[in-house]
């Protein structure tokens, strides 16, 4: 490997191109006519346009990324996560060209991404799945009948989804038909197939997931879980590792899971494999939820708390090296959050949002790392993923880690755009998220109902308002002068020098 | 200077201020754009906007329904002269490859359905009158 293509963009797509240059690899850039300029296509040695906006037409045209591939002379791709990262017929695609796939084998992918064939896989390695029904017969009758059969609350889901595209929770028997057929079509637009499977809703689990990586001589190690319980339908906001209040008999016992159904499947490189965890303490039960065959969004958490670096790593046994350490060596040190940065607005229901990145100013500092893909200036438009950057911190204490997270988001200045921000610092306040974690051992010691950690999937969505509140009053008098300031600094008059001297308020003030 | 409110503000030449009540202390970033000023103080973000504009918005707006971004409709669920209850779904639109249903806000009659399956709309743009 000596040049490797990044079929990507955004925060992603920079990550990778600077673990390449670490690794002397030369980088190509791919980007659609509205990322020219953008900080991806300017980190890389080279850049190659594969089309316009829409994504269809760019990041998902595997005809132009190929072409491009072999204009640059790249012998590797890089997919980062989402657009084609999971596209089975890609990465067959790149090995039929000559390419090599920083990922799975195509047939791995194949099988994993169809959660009905991986949720096989598991059953067959020995891993527990949630109970559930996968209809035979597609036809919306029977999928309605496959829900009454699991009963409610029952989740249906789509075969080849992901990203909680496709679907819809059952609560009662009217809200059957309305349901598979939405599910369906959702499944049909995004993923190109309407097939569905239906589930036990497992009610207020957490989200846990174990990262993974194979080479290609059969060794497989886990590098420890990541909690994502903190998501809003079914899209994660906020990761940590360790996962909180996690016996250390269930952190055995899911890690094991996890290697054991990537062995089973033959897998290759960095991947995910993700469960939901009902109750609590050493009587917690975990069931498999999916396998996610690409490096993920919420991966730096896991580089900060195992010190090991995933896309090092993945270059590396992409290129045939046998895995330099073993399970003994890898170690959990502190513990690190990553929050998501969207550019969406808590007071409508975190409606994505467009504009121009007026100011942008990261934080910085011990223990602060922040995975961007934007800079000042920039128009933020409507055709990708609204994710702005990845805020990830790293401190000694799950407490200190929280302390850090805060005090770096007050002073990551975005203007320009609506976005979460405020919402990620009221949710870290929640006294359910704040709950002091005991050392892992002193739970052991303790039992199983010590210590109940109160923290999961549904969380968000029951605090939704209180999460959305605008500021107090006093704060937006101080919004309003600062204002006043702004306004009046113009040469031309000014409405705020009207504002002070007439006393009135001549502003509508929106925040949250 | 001390504004209306009791903050005093000081400006900074990097388009920081201070902004201080005698009790307690913050420094804001600020920026304008046009007669909109955007401003972040210690984790909240304000996006101020002068009062005639969201006037003129809310006049036409009052009875219909818009879009909060640009999407694509995927399905029209009612007809004008159609009874609605509250919370009935009108209007399924796409965004990001996610559904975002637009969903009555009372009960009510459709006065006019201004747009078709497949169209995009845009933000302000209303798609149902009721």
């Amino acid at each position: 490997m000596r040049r490797v293509l990044i079929a990507n963009r955004g925060e992603i797509a920079v990550r990778i191109i600077r673990g390449c240059r670490e690794r002397g690899l030369e980088t190509v850039a791919i980007f659609s006519d509205a990322d020219r300029g953008a900080p991806h296509v300017l980190a890389a040695d080279r850049a190659i346009n594969v089309g316009p906006a829409a994504a269809s037409a760019s990041y998902l045209n595997v005809p132009a990324i190929l072409a491009a591939a072999a204009e640059s002379g790249a012998d590797a791709i890089h997919p980062g996560y989402g657009f084609l990262s999971e596209n089975a017929a890609f990465a067959e695609s790149c090995a039929k060209a000559g390419l090599t796939f920083i990922g799975p084998p195509a047939s791995v992918i194949a099988r994993m991404g169809s959660k009905t064939a991986a949720r096989a896989a598991a059953v067959a390695a020995g891993v527990p799945v949630v109970p559930g029904v996968v209809p035979a017969d597609q036809s919306p009758a029977a999928i309605a009948d496959a829900v009454r059969r699991v009963g409610f609350p029952a989740l249906i889901k789509a075969a080849a989804g992901g990203g909680g595209k496709g679907m819809r929770v059952v609560r009662a028997n009217d809200e059957v038909a309305e349901a598979v057929e939405s599910a369906s079509r959702e499944a049909t637009r995004a993923f190109a197939d309407g097939a569905v499977y239906v589930e036990r809703l497992i009610d207020q689990p957490r989200h846990i997931e174990v990262q993974i990586l194979g080479d290609q001589h059969g060794n497989v190690v886990h590098l420890f879980e990541r909690d994502c319980s903190l998501q809003r339908r079914h899209q994660k906001v906020i990761e940590e590792t360790p996962a909180p209040a996690l016996a250390p008999s269930v952190r055995a016992a899911i890690t094991a899971a996890a290697v054991a159904a990537a062995r089973a499947v033959g897998y290759v490189n960095a991947g995910t494999v993700e469960f939901i965890l009902e109750g609590h303490g050493a009587a917690a039960q975990f069931y498999f939820l999916e396998m996610n065959t690409r490096l993920q969004v919420e991966h730096p958490v896991t580089e900060l708390v195992t010190g090991r670096d995933l896309v090092h790593a993945q270059l590396r046994v992409a290129d045939g090296e046998p895995l330099w350490f073993t399970q003994g060596d890898v170690a959990q040190r502190g513990h690190a959050i990553e929050c998501r940065v969207y550019a969406e607005d808590a007071s409508r229901g975190l409606l994505p949002q467009s504009g121009r990145l007026l100011r942008y100013v990261e934080p910085s500092g011990p223990g602060v790392r922040v995975d961007s893909g934007v800079r000042e200036g920039q128009i933020i438009g409507v055709d990708y993923d609204p994710m702005l950057a990845k805020l990830i911190v790293h401190a000694e204490t799950r407490d200190a880690a929280i302390e850090r997270m805060a005090q770096a988001l007050r002073s990551f200045a975005i203007l320009g755009v609506r976005h979460n921000i405020p919402f990620l610092l009221k949710l870290l306040a929640l006294p359910e998220v704040r709950m002091r974690i005991d050392g892992a051992a002193d739970l052991e010691v303790r039992g199983t109902t010590a210590l109940e950690y109160r923290v999961d999937t549904g969380l968000i969505e029951r605090r939704l308002a209180e999460l959305s509140a605008p500021a107090d009053d006093a704060l937006q008098a101080a919004a309003a002068a600062v204002s006043v300031a702004l306004q009046s600094s113009r040469s031309a008059p000014a409405i705020g020098q009207t504002a002070a001297a007439t006393g009135s308020d001549p502003w509508e003030t929106i925040s949250w | 200077m001390v504004t209306p409110t009791g903050w005093r503000v000081t400006a900074f030449a990097d388009g920081r201020y201070r902004v201080d009540d005698g009790e307690r202390s913050f420094v804001a970033d600020a920026v304008r754009d046009g007669s909109t000023s955007w401003i972040w103080i210690d984790g909240h973000l304000f996006e101020i906007v002068p009062v005639a504009t969201t006037r003129a918005r809310a006049a036409h707006g009052d009875e219909a329904l818009m879009p909060l971004m640009s999407a694509k409709v995927i399905r029209v669920l009612v007809t004008a002269g159609q009874s609605v209850a509250l919370g009935d779904t009108l209007v399924v639109l796409e965004a990001m490859k996610m559904e975002l249903p637009i969903r009555a806000p009372r009960a009510g009659v459709i006065k006019a359905v201004r747009c078709a399956e497949g169209d995009l709309v845009q933000p302000g743009t209303p798609v149902v009158d009721m």
